[in-house]
């Protein structure tokens, strides 16, 4: 049988697919739409990193600055979240310190949404949701899951070969990797600027220990890590010692002294902070796993990561469980919290403590959906 | 006489048996020198267990040199009596440390060499469970655990039974811990 076209058709098809548009498209502008972040009671002011680095200002890469005082004076401590924005885990530990950690004593700054622009779309090819969700007393919330590199929209082409500041010689389009682009570069790329504005930050406020929250592949040897450059991997290992008694497998590893462009090189060389860096294990970021939905995100449960476990091919525990957020949450602030801890005991002048922060113990008894109510 | 006789068998009997317990004694406890401080502190494989060893000599207060990529050349001009190295391959640590692995296969080899001749006993620990084991990892283990005098080794580390098997074929004294922080009463009870 033969479809004959008539004008009718034709805008009726017309119609249908303008309908279709509408929707996608209204789909695809809902990622540049950051969801929000509530400032908790110990946030005192809420900057923009544009502040620290003006180059910044009017670009989409200029992320808030949380800056959060205790009651008592002593050190400072900055906290970089949502560097890959696919790495739900450090995005949501720097947010749950916002909107929850109450302070004894000195500074804590947080980034939570470190590169603002990797938010705002997900990566080609790789099949990810645009959401998930977390079940709170108040009802559900949902975050972006976004990709690892800035958004091509704010940042294009790239080059076939990226060279960056330090001389490091990688793939084009690690040019949009703000973990690649340290030391940064106040006239280079977007990227650039954007790490640029990190090292101003850091550079001004002089923290004396800097973090960068991370996830990584279950079967990618940095997982379940505490990546120290050299003159902090003494603090982790006083840290790890710790951990080992909660029974949280933090491994340590040292920061390449020949891998240049990364955090916790760039920040030990160039500034006075003690760099670390933490990675745990996300199943919905790594290669093995099955269809990638905002449950495997939340829930960390994939079948054919089971498969690998058994096979003894991941460099994590592995179970039916699967590896909930929560869990990973819990693992990075209980780590945060350990090596302050450790510094603060060490150093009581520049001391920063926290009076309430949830813990593993608490993450495991109530889940994260109640320090995410959202209490401005 | 009779009473001297029974004396006579007396002393024997517990002679004989004084000799049976120090041989038992001696098996059971393998034949491991004396340790004594100061100690060298150094890796095989420049994974952090190294510097996790010296945070827990630091705990027992343990006199000490921390130096990762010792050569033999310097450990004839240290003042040691004793070399705890930790095993363990780390990818990063030999790359930040600028050597691959024959780089540190061959640096070990010479070390060990240097303490032999030195009479300086080497215990060799691996503290960082099983995620520290790997091929790179156990040929460092297969080579050099079995030049050791004493095993220290995490529980999770010896799933397997790679060290135990070491330890038995080699009847080298071990020691096995659940947690890293379990190592530090050992080095402090083990080294004098």
């Amino acid at each position: 049988m033969k479809f004959k076209g008539t004008k009718y058709s034709a805008i009726g098809l017309l119609s249908l697919s303008l309908l279709l548009s509408f929707f996608a498209g209204r789909s695809f502008l809902e990622m540049r739409n950051p969801k929000p972040i509530f400032a908790g009671p110990d946030v005192k002011e809420v900057k923009h990193l544009s502040d620290y680095a003006p180059v910044l200002a009017g670009t989409p890469e200029d992320p808030r600055v949380y800056v959060m005082e205790g009651e008592q004076k002593g050190g400072t401590v900055f906290i970089l979240g949502g560097t890959h924005p696919n790495e739900p885990a450090g995005f949501l530990s720097a947010v749950t310190i916002v909107e929850n950690a109450t302070l004894e004593r000195g500074r804590l700054i947080v980034i939570p949404r470190a590169n603002p622009s990797g938010f705002t779309h997900t990566q080609p090819l790789e099949g990810s949701p645009q959401f998930f969700s977390v079940k709170t007393p108040k009802g559900t919330r949902s975050f972006r899951f976004g990709s690892r590199r800035t958004n091509p929209i704010h940042q294009w082409p790239d080059p076939n070969v990226y060279v960056n500041k330090e001389g490091q010689k990688l793939a084009g389009f690690e040019i949009r990797n703000l973990n690649r682009s340290y030391p940064g570069d106040k006239r280079g790329y977007l990227t650039e600027k954007l790490a640029y504005g990190i090292m101003e930050l850091i550079r001004k406020e002089k923290p004396q220990i800097s973090f960068d929250l991370h996830e990584s592949s279950p079967e990618y040897p940095v997982t379940n890590a505490i990546v120290a450059h050299e003159k902090s991997m003494e603090l982790a290992t006083m840290a790890k010692l710790n951990l080992d008694l909660l029974d949280i497998d933090m491994k340590l590893e040292s920061s390449p002294a020949n891998l240049r462009g990364i955090s916790h090189r760039e920040w030990g060389e160039r500034t006075t902070t003690n760099p670390i860096l933490l990675e745990t294990p996300n199943p919905s970021q790594g290669r093995l796993r099955g269809e990638t939905t905002a449950d495997l995100i939340v829930e960390g449960k994939d079948k054919y990561y089971l498969s690998a476990a058994n096979k003894g091919l991941l460099f994590t525990d592995y179970t039916e469980k699967g590896l909930p957020l929560e869990l990973r949450v819990a693992q990075h602030l209980q780590t945060v919290e350990e090596i302050l801890s450790v510094f603060s005991s060490s150093n009581p002048e520049k001391a920063v403590s926290f009076k309430k922060i949830p813990d593993l113990s608490k993450l495991n008894e109530k889940g994260l959906g109640p320090f995410l109510t959202g209490i401005n | 006489m009779k009473k001297s006789k029974i004396l006579n068998s007396a002393v024997l009997a517990l002679t004989i048996l004084g000799l049976v317990f120090a041989i038992g004694t001696a098996d059971e406890e393998g034949e491991s020198p004396s340790f004594e401080q100061p100690i060298l502190i150094t890796s095989i494989g420049q994974s952090p267990g190294a510097m996790m060893a010296k945070v827990l000599a630091k705990r027992v207060e343990l006199e000490f040199v921390f130096e990762p990529t010792a050569t033999a050349e310097q450990l004839e001009e240290m003042d040691v009596n004793t070399v705890v190295a930790v095993v363990g391959a780390s990818g990063k640590g030999l790359g930040a440390a600028g050597l691959d692995i024959d780089d540190e296969i061959s640096r070990v080899n010479e070390l060990i060499c240097k303490a032999n001749e030195l009479e300086i006993p080497l215990i060799v620990m691996h503290i960082e469970g099983a995620q520290r084991r790997g091929d790179m990892s156990n040929q460092l283990i297969n080579k050099f655990v079995p030049e050791s005098y004493y095993i220290i080794v995490q529980k999770s580390g010896n799933d397997d039974g790679l060290f135990t098997q070491l330890s038995d074929e080699n009847d080298i004294p071990i020691k096995q811990v659940e947690k890293a922080a379990g190592a530090a009463p050992i080095l402090d009870e083990l080294i004098d």
